[in-house]
């Protein structure tokens, strides 16, 4: 893309779609089409150049990528992230040798050479000695990412550490929903199929109002759900973004979801009797037979699962095609051991969770549960089936999602199956109306076959999902001893791990007789300090790492206060992205929405010395030698999308590297070569849709778009693969974990890996006592996206207009209970002594057992002068150990106990260094 | 009140700002100088005070700057000539004018060709008219804002020229003291009946808008009961109604007031009347455009 | 002719979007919003509703500021666009005091930049080439005229065509705005309030706006 100079004027072409008072000179006005980098949603946008400056963000009209046409605020404000004065324009090294939460980095400007010889040769060493001394992390920041597949963590994988750490992940997005969504839907997140639903449950979910992930298009299709009339019932502690746009807002304790979620099970089995026989029979392992000893009962020859055939009254392989009726009730004597098919048992375990116990831990009201699982079961219209585009398909109108809210506790994993088993039962999964997972089935590119993504069957018949991220969530890999700083291999059903920023990771790394130090942390846009748990036990942990480099566009908490060299990154509106998203089961348009490929271009040129980070790993690659293994990397990875090689993921595939056959892999970059970004674009391009669809069609297109399939969309009834709503899995897991996990010292709640889904109390409601009185969670806003949105001057303005965004919310009456009011400043203290504070703002839409905090704010960094001291850091409160950690997600503890009081001024700003708070 | 929270604009009941905070405030001045200049004038007119009909001509010069203060291009002032045909604002600027314009002559005349009698007859006259309309085009600029309920009443005009003409009457009484004693005391009746007059005006205004509108009985229990109880009733109720009224019966009765006591009652009335401007604009509230809690 | 807006209410989540796109097309200085996202709720736990209104100047068909103006600045044009001819405006504050919905600002610290202190970005400064703003002049809504007169003039049809409708309606994510002509019977903007029972905001302000509101 050519950029038009003063000198170039193109010729005289009327202003239109622009607000211009007078006649200003005008010498380029260009709308370039690319995608937004605001947060993960990616959605896809134009950016209007005038006279070489951004001017305009608009969301791209012309295809489903995104609202089609709209855009969020954090998307227009990126305009300011751009042109933000405070922005890191050359490599920094620190001259300031402390290391701390508000220490002073005394910056002082290097060379690129400097810079990346000083890097490669800490990398060298490591490399030579043990390549796990190497940690490496991030999470996408703007301009930092995503290129999930293609830079985020490949450089650190490829060059052999299995250290990757997301910071606060888990504790921003779902571990235990990322397990779930991955077990059930082959997608690594679920969405309400809003074109066809009729009957939506929320739990702790912001989807089509707040949420990152796939934010553009699910606002635009949840605003259609709710104009044609979809019920949309918000379980929530607070009444802001679902809660606000709910048909009826549930106030919910905290952690108590999976327990409502239970109760409406055991309601719609055991009362009313509806479900969806079918579904149950032959998509999950409702009729597979269970011993004893709580796991399946297995052909002798085949080792295969068993199932009864009721028909032919035997029992019979589960895939044995003479079965002419699977059983799901009773109780069968099979290789001499009693069993039952796990549907029975599942039935009869949900017994116990009645809506009046449910009442007393959620403190929903029994009636309430009753009435919703009553209206929700009749909205299921089992049975029922709909023609889309000629096809028959089951029709499903309801659909349950959970997200960070509902399993961000300590029964995540349990509590996100809870409600994935609801939608399971009367078969709202992956049909039209219910539950649906992000794109788990593309059948590749028209032209060319590529780009092509499968769910299969493997072991036992489970759905297995043909590409994910990071860990296969089926077949579920064996459980080892902690050998990495996350120790996420002892338990592989986690998704992230908090470790090893944690206060007890030391105790169980000396244990294992520590085999090995960090010695090198490289970390992309994260703001590791303030949006982890606990800024105290993570400045700790960064403290002590004797080498940290870090890519960023923007100062931030973790920069200033423990980087060692920082690399200033381009901004998404300067930078090539590839890979937007991480394939298709990651944050694609749902449904019958069109399938979308689009790419990211610079709308400006990148100025200073800012580079995009993948040139820069490139260019240690080349220092370090270890270029052909990235290009490689590549090469299988591109080739993968379209069945030739398939792998699982990408960092994981890198992982598996020797699995997989060379001939079957594309040589798209040749081992020697040195390509730019821009023609690995091309190239990867031309292989998926064509070589008319390379990166000059996609250029001026924005994006490569064809139709989807019914059957794509609604994959579910085409693919031979059932489902594990009997965790057998978790039980056959359990005792290797227990085994592995005693080598380390490490200590986990047992008795949660259990294959009967079931709820357990969470630890925030543990810790209640009668001075610690309240719950205090915090909760994604609308306008915000990790902590780099609160520098922007646009989003400062408008939460400033915002009665929650700021400010510390609590019920009125419970407000007044406590002697406080609007405005006052308060302290909120957890058990362990934590504290932060910040302005109440009372709000009768909360439940009066809870303190509420939107966002991640309370910045304190030097170099953000407009975040500084706005809002309130809630991460402060948060404990960081397994004690907190779902033990089979180890998704961490996102809620606290607090007691509330009155306090003069702002102490967690003590010491920042900024103006006195 | 005025300091409301950026997320309770228009969602809170909220004051309005623009007539009262920093430049705002000379509005009130004008508003005041407006009402007193052409009570003045009306009031030296009847009585035939030369002096106090300079000293309105005075006032008016004065409330003109502090209109002029009160914008933020002043030299496009002439551009407020342009729309009286709905503008109360332009409006009172023709008056403002005309009255200024009229007085001039009338003064010169009556200072240097006395003997003109019938030109000064008429210019009194219509010079008295303007007077009245730029005391009571003030009330009419505020009742006409049907967005501010306490504002939007009939009585309000009434209201401004009511009080307008007794500090009027009250600076008169200041350049007649020591003069004719007759006129001294006419003078003082006048003002005793005037002040009556708006003591039961303020409280039929106060009655009447209560029962007007949610906002408006919210703005009269902040100027009675709340934030504003303190301006109120010390700066209007203590210092333009009671001192003078008391000052005034005292008189009455005792047959003479000692100048020291009528001086006091007139500064007491001035600072009344600048107290009531600065009481209803600062009590003009805007209804939320969102459902109250 | 008589442009108007139909806000659906359901759709709209306060994503503040509308709020920015204005701010970005119009180069707005800090503090200044032509449009705003009013957010409160009515009910007593439980039973709560949160309530979301974007709201903007109404473009009255009987506008309370136009007859205020004692200038003649703020005016109305045929297509019922109310705005305000900065040369002309003194800034009495008359139409900021008159307008019942408080939707006109006062644009006073012509030194208001986004990050005080620091330089202004490329964004303010090439705004004050392609939209200056006068200080001491009351500001509003002006339904972007400029883009509707441009787009009209290419032939293009607003609220129908992207780049002749104002920026918040075809910046909103939920599409909670439309935009048309309320004088043609069949048009869309009129079907969609006629169908879905539309209202003006306040309607007792007896200004007759332009902008209907779907609950």
């Amino acid at each position: 893309m050519v950029t038009p100079t003063k000198d170039k004027k193109p010729e005289n072409k009327p202003v239109i779609g622009m607000s211009v008072k007078g006649n200003p000179e005008i010498w380029d006005d260009e709308w370039v089409k690319t995608t937004c980098g605001g947060c993960y949603g990616q959605c896809t946008i134009r950016a209007h150049r005038v006279n070489g400056v951004i001017v305009k963000i608009n969301g791209e009209p012309d295809n489903d990528f995104g609202p089609r046409g709209g855009i969020c605020a954090k998307g227009e404000a990126m305009i300011q992230a751009l042109y933000d004065p405070n922005r890191y324009n050359y490599p920094l090294k620190r001259t300031n040798p402390k290391k701390g939460l508000f220490e002073d980095p005394k910056w002082e400007r290097i060379s690129w050479d400097e810079a990346l010889d000083e890097i490669a040769k800490r990398l060298k060493k490591i490399r030579a000695e043990n390549p796990h001394k190497l940690l490496h992390g991030g999470t996408p920041g703007p301009g930092s990412g995503p290129d999930l597949p293609l830079g985020f963590g490949v450089f650190g994988a490829v060059f052999g550490t299995k250290n990757w750490y997301v910071g606060g992940a888990g504790l921003h997005c779902g571990s235990g929903s990322h397990m779930g969504a991955g077990l059930y839907h082959a997608s690594w997140s679920i969405v309400p199929d809003f074109k066809y639903c009729n009957y939506a449950i929320q739990m702790g979910s912001n989807k089509g109002t707040a949420s990152g992930h796939s934010m553009g298009f699910n606002m635009r299709l949840a605003a259609d759900a709710r104009s044609r009339g979809m019920k949309n019932v918000v379980f929530d502690p607070i009444c802001n973004f679902g809660g606000g746009k709910a048909t009826e807002w549930v106030p919910i304790l905290p952690g108590t979801d999976g327990l409502v979620a239970m109760a409406m099970v055991n309601i719609i089995l055991n009362e009313l009797e509806v479900y969806d026989v079918e579904f149950i029979k032959m998509k999950t392992n409702g009729p597979y037979l269970i011993g004893p000893d709580g796991k399946y009962v297995r052909d002798k020859e085949t080792n295969k699962p068993m199932v009864w055939d009721a028909k032919d009254n035997k029992a019979k392989t589960f895939n044995d095609p003479s079965i002419g009726d699977f059983a799901i009730f009773g109780e069968y004597e099979v290789n001499g051991v009693k069993c039952h098919p796990s549907f029975q048992l599942i039935k009869d375990h949900v017994k116990q969770y009645t809506p009046e116990a449910a009442e007393k831990e959620s403190t929903v009201p029994a009636a309430t549960v009753r009435r919703i699982a009553q209206e929700w079961a009749d909205a299921a219209m089992i049975g029922a089936t709909i023609e889309i585009e000629g096809e028959k398909l089951p029709f499903r109108p309801v659909s349950a999602v959970m997200f960070r809210g509902g399993q961000g506790h300590t029964n995540s994993a349990q509590s996100y199956c809870a409600m994935c088993l609801l939608n399971g039962i009367v078969g709202a999964m992956d049909v039209p109306g219910g539950t649906l997972g992000w794109p788990a089935y593309v059948e590749g590119h028209p032209d060319t076959g590529r780009f092509r993504v499968i769910p299969y069957a493997c072991k036992d018949g489970m759905l297995t999902a043909g590409t994910f991220m990071e860990h296969r969530p089926w077949p579920i890999e064996d459980s080892q001893v902690p050998y990495t700083f996350l120790m996420k291999e002892l338990t592989p059903t986690a998704s992230f791990s908090p470790h090893p920023v944690t206060s007890d990771f030391d105790k169980y790394w000396d244990k294992l007789g520590r085999p090995y130090e960090i010695e090198m942390a490289m970390i992309f846009g994260a703001n590791m300090i303030r949006s982890t748990q606990s800024r105290e036990i993570a400045g700790e942990f960064w403290g002590k790492i004797p080498f940290i480099v870090t890519f960023n566009i923007l100062p931030n908490e973790f920069c200033e206060g423990y980087a060692d060299i920082v690399l200033p990154d381009c901004h998404p509106l300067e930078a090539y992205c590839l890979f937007g998203t991480h394939g298709p089961f990651f944050n694609h348009p749902i449904g019958m929405e069109g399938w979308n490929f689009p790419i990211r271009q610079p709308v400006v040129q990148p100025q200073y010395e800012r580079r995009n980070k993948l040139e820069v790993l490139w260019d240690l690659a080349d220092r370090l030698d270890m270029r052909a293994e990235m290009n490689n990397y590549y090469n299988v990875y591109f080739t993968s999308f379209g069945g030739e090689a398939l792998i699982g993921g990408d960092i994981d595939s890198i992982r598996h590297l020797g699995d997989i056959d060379p001939k079957k892999v594309v040589q798209l970059i040749g081992p020697d070569e040195k390509i730019t970004y821009a023609e690995m674009t091309d190239r990867a391009l031309k292989f998926y849709f064509g070589d008319e669809h390379g990166l000059e069609y996609v250029s001026e297109h924005g994006s490569v778009n064809w139709p989807k399939k019914p059957k794509e969309a609604y994959w579910r009834w085409y693919v031979d693969v059932r489902i594990p709503i009997y965790m057998e899995h978790i039980a056959e897991l359990r005792e290797d974990v227990m085994k592995n996990a005693e080598k380390a010292g490490i200590e986990l709640d047992w008795e949660q890996f259990t294959p009967l889904i079931s709820y357990f109390p969470p630890q925030v409601g543990k810790e209640l006592s009668g001075e610690y009185d309240l719950y205090c969670f915090s909760y994604r806003d609308i306008l915000h996206n990790g902590t780099y949105t609160m520098e922007m001057p646009w989003l400062d303005e408008v939460s400033r207009l915002n009665p929650y965004t700021y400010n510390i919310t609590m019920n009125t009456a419970m407000a007044e209970k406590k002697g406080l009011k609007d405005g006052d400043l308060i302290c909120l203290e957890s058990p362990y002594g934590r504290k932060t504070t910040g302005t109440l703002k009372t709000m009768q839409g909360q439940h009066p057992q809870t303190v509420a905090i939107s966002a991640c704010s309370g910045a304190w960094a030097k170099g953000a002068p407009i975040a500084y001291g706005k809002g309130t850091n809630f991460n402060i409160l948060l404990e960081s150990d397994f004690k907190h950690a779902c033990p089979v997600s180890w998704s961490q503890e996102t809620a606290a106990t607090v007691k509330v009081y009155k306090i003069d001024h702002r102490i967690e700003f003590d010491g920042a260094g900024g103006d006195k708070l | 009140m005025s300091q409301i929270k950026p997320y309770d604009f228009m969602v809170k009941y909220q004051q309005q700002k623009d007539w009262i905070d920093g430049r705002g405030n000379f509005i009130a001045f004008a508003f005041f100088l407006g009402g007193i200049s052409g009570g003045l004038y009306l009031a030296a007119a009847y009585f035939d005070s030369l002096l106090g009909m300079f000293v309105a001509w005075l006032l008016s010069l004065l409330m003109g700057v502090s209109y002029m203060a009160h914008l933020s291009h002043p030299f496009r002032s002439w551009r407020m000539f342009m729309k009286p045909g709905t503008s109360w604002i332009a409006r009172g600027f023709i008056f403002i004018m005309l009255f200024i314009g009229l007085t001039t002559i009338q003064l010169i005349l009556s200072q240097w060709v006395p003997e003109a009698t019938g030109a000064i007859t008429v210019l009194k006259v219509l010079a008295g008219i303007f007077a009245f309309a730029q005391s009571i085009y003030t009330g009419f600029a505020v009742s006409y804002v049907s967005a501010i309920k306490v504002w939007n009443s009939a009585i309000v005009p009434i209201l401004f020229v009511t009080c307008g003409l007794s500090g009027g009457l009250a600076i008169l009484l200041a350049i007649t003291m020591g003069g004719d004693h007759a006129q001294l005391v006419m003078l003082e009746n006048v003002i005793r009946v005037v002040l009556i007059a708006l003591a039961i005006i303020i409280g039929v205004y106060l009655w009447n808008t209560t029962y007007s509108s949610t906002a408006a009985s919210d703005a009269v229990k902040r100027l009675i009961g709340g934030s504003l109880a303190l301006l109120f009733w010390i700066g209007v109720f203590l210092f333009g109604i009671a001192i003078p009224i008391i000052i005034s019966i005292t008189s009455y009765f005792a047959g003479e007031a000692s100048s020291g006591l009528l001086i006091t009652a007139i500064v007491s009335e001035i600072i009344g009347g600048l107290a009531l401007r600065f009481a209803i604009l600062k009590a003009g509230m805007y209804t939320p455009l969102l459902p109250a809690e | 002719m008589r442009w108007g807006m139909a806000i659906e209410l359901k759709r709209c989540v306060g994503c503040y979007e509308c709020v920015l796109a204005c701010k970005a097309e119009h180069f707005l200085p800090p503090d200044i919003f032509w449009n705003r996202v009013l957010i409160g709720e009515t009910g007593k736990y439980p039973t709560v509703t949160k309530l979301i209104y974007n709201v903007r100047c109404n473009q009255c068909a009987d506008p309370a500021c136009v007859k205020v103006c004692p200038t003649g600045a703020t005016q109305q044009r045929e297509d019922g666009i109310v705005w305000v001819d900065e040369d002309k405006c003194v800034g009495c504050r008359y139409c900021m005091i008159a307008c019942p919905y408080q939707m006109r600002m006062m644009y006073e610290d012509e030194n208001a930049q986004y990050f005080p202190g620091q330089e202004l970005t490329e964004h303010e400064k090439i705004g004050k080439e392609l939209y200056p703003h006068q200080p001491g002049v009351v500001q509003k809504c002006v339904f972007c005229k400029e883009r509707i007169d441009a787009g009209i003039e290419a032939g293009l049809t607003p609220g129908v065509d992207r780049e002749a409708t104002p920026a918040c309606v075809i910046s909103c994510p939920t599409k909670a705005i439309h935009f048309g002509d309320l004088d043609d019977p069949n048009s869309e903007i009129n079907r969609i309030i006629k169908e879905k029972h539309g209202h003006p905001f306040h309607p007792e302000f007896d200004t007759d706006p332009s902008i209907y509101y779907i609950d």
